[in-house]
């Protein structure tokens, strides 16, 4: 038994000695990036041009630096991967650049992707799928966070959040409701919870004023057969 | 094989296989060089300033490597420690501090941060700070001066800031003053001056009375009519302060419409819990005028619709319904058909878990009645009383009117003289009398504590020109009789609006 003691007691101490404590290094690697808002299945940004009141619009991706911030702008390296891709390159968005321009002195970049509001989208909805390429600059951070995909549309899509957060607010959804309730309120419904809570107040304040809207005007919900008319919903 | 053998072995061989696969040998690409770490000294652990006065401290900083400081940059951030960190305010961002205290009164924690822009490695220091203000508690004077606002500030110390708005924004508030009201809700805290004129009026940050917002840029959509024409919130009175005027649900009668402004509310924005203030809803709907006058305890509100001669309470505030209270019409009046026009009232003295209100109400022949009812169920307002007011009675002619929570009188004033309204015995009497040339425009009783019995009368001097407005704190016995306290005279204009700010 002594035995034992005396050979664990001897691993233990071999095992802490070379535990030694580093005094506050700088970091030092290369640097490289990621998309900073995407990750694993959550690859795609969503946009809508219902409401917007726009020809054009340009989605941004934030691309993050892991590592120093740099002294001098940096290129980064984008592609096109066609296989995912269903937009056509010059009628539903401008083409990608090959490398777009990471400024000097910040850890972020928002990387530009310019849409267009094409007859297509009225019924389709189309994707641009990009990826972030190594080159002399950068690195690329994490494997899986290199992929991102912008999906895009001109159709009314009743928003994820409606029932769950909107409904208190706007009632019933419809899609005639959903049409008139933006040309009221001159913007697109918020399509996440938090989008709608930064702003929870303004839009109480659009549905009482949407509510008065029906309530005074006989509007009829002509996706329904027979129509039938919406009623306000305070 | 002993056992005690083959579990030492054991024991050895599963320790050897930890150790070595423990040790990974690690490729990347890393080589580090030390760096210029900053000291930081010359900072109290604790410290007191003055509200709008100066306040500097120049740290020391020290550096490991090399005395230099052109590679940093600093932050002095303030936090609340009641609350979290996320209410941080950034004081400055220069190496020393030399600032204008506007903060808030109370205790906060500032932390100094150094960092170093080549490393973005930042250091620290954290001490506390506890800012006092003359300004944090008094009495809010809204006077008419010339046609025009006159702000005037009371501390609870007795020291007057007159013209307290002109003198610090360097404007006038407004013309046709109405009403100045202050609304307190964490970390939000306003004081409100409605005005009669294209403006509206303007809010104030409570403590360093500067300008923060315009009237009308306090609603969600704007106004198709300017014209306010009173601001009132939950009142409280609790065991701890005898009064708050809660900013839970702020309400703002424009063009005699109602409109509401509910309470902030805290929500994630990027993963940072933020406070969202609110503003005013849009008008709520439906065939009513309702009243200046209105009636408020915690969570309990009742609002007089002047078109109908009804009570109107609020059931749910996320919601735009103004809805009738319930039909009482075996009651001693119908709450849901007074048929009267209100002159004043007032949330009152009640028993646990009741709102009693006091009231004046004339009809159309001119005959006045006090009303009292119970707003504990505001849905369903009870009545308790009415009595008509004899045709002698100087009540009937008052102007200005006050109540407070602690006896069940209304307090009066006409020409020089105030009176007292006894509402059980239907009796009134002069309790006091500023003698002939003076005017009392204004009274409100003291609010912020409230057993101590002290009441505000504002009086105006027709003879001569500038400003002849005064203010007077006065004890009220128990028998309502009134003797001076404190007098703060010609420190204003003619006063069509008071308000004590916690």
């Amino acid at each position: 038994m002594k035995k034992i003691v005396f050979i664990l007691t001897a691993i233990v101490s071999i095992v802490t000695l070379s535990c030694e404590n580093e005094s506050s290094k700088l970091y030092n690697g290369e640097p490289a990036i990621y998309f900073s808002n995407l990750y694993g299945e959550k690859d795609s940004v969503t946009y809508s041009f219902i409401g917007k009141n726009k020809e054009l619009d340009t989605v941004f991706l934030n691309v993050k630096l892991l590592g120093y911030v740099q002294d001098t702008p940096k290129k980064i390296k984008v592609r096109l991967i066609p296989e995912m891709t269903t937009a056509v390159a010059e009628v539903h968005y401008t083409s990608l650049q090959q490398e777009y321009e990471f400024p000097s002195n910040t850890y972020e970049y928002q990387l530009p992707v310019i849409i267009n509001k094409h007859p297509d989208l009225n019924d389709n909805l189309l994707i641009i799928a990009l990826e972030l390429i190594e080159n002399d600059d950068f690195k690329i951070a994490f494997p899986n966070r290199v992929r991102a995909r912008v999906m895009f549309s001109n159709i009314i899509m009743k928003p994820a959040i409606w029932d769950a957060i909107l409904a208190p607010v706007f009632g019933v959804y419809s899609r005639t409701k959903h049409e008139i309730c933006m040309d009221l309120t001159g913007r697109p419904f918020p399509e996440t919870t938090q989008d709608f809570n930064i702003e929870r107040n303004v839009w109480r304040n659009f549905g009482w004023l949407c509510n008065s809207y029906f309530a005074d005007n006989i509007v009829m919900d002509n996706d329904l057969v027979p129509p039938v008319r919406i009623l306000p919903w305070f | 094989m002993k056992i005690t053998k083959i579990i030492s072995l054991s024991i050895i061989w599963i320790i050897l296989g930890l150790i070595s696969l423990s040790c990974v040998k690690d490729n990347s690409n890393y080589d580090y060089r030390e760096i210029n770490e900053v000291e930081i000294e010359g900072i109290e652990e604790s410290y007191s300033a003055v509200m709008l006065d100066t306040f500097k401290i120049s740290p020391v900083l020290t550096r490991s490597l090399e005395q230099r400081e052109d590679d940093l940059e600093y932050y002095w951030i303030l936090y609340n420690p009641t609350q979290t960190y996320n209410f941080a305010d950034t004081l400055a961002r220069t190496r020393n501090l030399d600032i204008l205290v506007n903060t808030i009164p109370g205790s906060y924690k500032i932390t100094y941060r150094v960092k170093d822009k080549t490393t973005g490695v930042s250091y620290r220091k954290e001490f506390g700070i506890t800012v006092i203000s003359e300004l944090q508690r008094g009495f809010l004077v809204l006077s008419e001066l010339d046609g025009k606002a006159e702000v005037t500030f009371i501390s609870e110390a007795g020291k007057v800031y007159e013209s307290i708005y002109k003198n610090i924004n360097g404007e006038e508030a407004g013309t046709n003053p109405v009403a100045i009201r202050y609304m307190y809700r964490s970390p939000f805290d306003y004081v409100a001056i409605l005005c009669d004129d294209a403006r509206g009026g303007v809010y104030l940050s409570s403590l360093s009375f500067k300008k923060m917002f315009e009237y009308k840029e306090l609603f969600y959509e704007g106004l198709q009519v300017i014209k306010p024409q009173a601001m009132t919130s939950t009142e409280y009175y609790g065991a701890v302060s005898d009064y708050q005027a809660y900013g839970t649900q702020i309400y703002v009668v424009n063009n005699n419409r109602l409109h509401l402004k509910d309470i902030e509310y805290s929500t994630s924005v990027e993963g940072v819990s933020t406070k969202i203030e609110t503003k005013f809803y849009s008008e709520f709907p439906g065939d009513y005028e309702i009243s200046t006058i209105s009636f408020h305890a915690l969570s309990h509100e009742a609002f007089y619709d002047m078109k109908y001669k009804r009570f109107m309470y609020i059931s749910n505030y996320a919601q735009p319904n103004l809805y009738v209270t319930a039909s009482k019409p075996d009651g001693v009046f119908d709450p849901a058909d007074v048929g009267l026009d209100i002159v004043w009232g007032k949330y009152t003295k009640s028993a646990r878990n009741k709102y009693d209100c006091n009231s004046i109400f004339k009809d159309d022949n001119g005959n006045y009645f006090y009303l009292k009812f119970d707003m504990t169920t505001k849905s369903a307002i009870n009545p308790t009383k009415k009595v008509s007011i004899p045709e002698e009675y100087q009540i009937r002619n008052a102007k200005t009117f006050a109540g407070n929570a602690v006896e069940d009188y209304i307090y009066f004033a006409l020409g020089s003289k105030v009176y007292v309204y006894d509402c059980i015995l239907n009796q009134e009497r002069e309790v006091y009398d500023f003698g002939a040339g003076k005017t009392v425009d204004n009274i409100r009783w003291h609010e912020a504590v409230i057993k101590s019995r002290v009441m505000h009368v504002c009086t105006s001097d027709a003879s001569g020109s500038g400003k002849k407005g005064s203010v007077y704190e006065m004890n009220v016995a128990n028998d309502g009789v009134l003797s001076i306290k404190n007098a703060y005279t010609n420190v204003c204009g003619k006063v069509v609006s008071t308000h004590w700010k916690n």
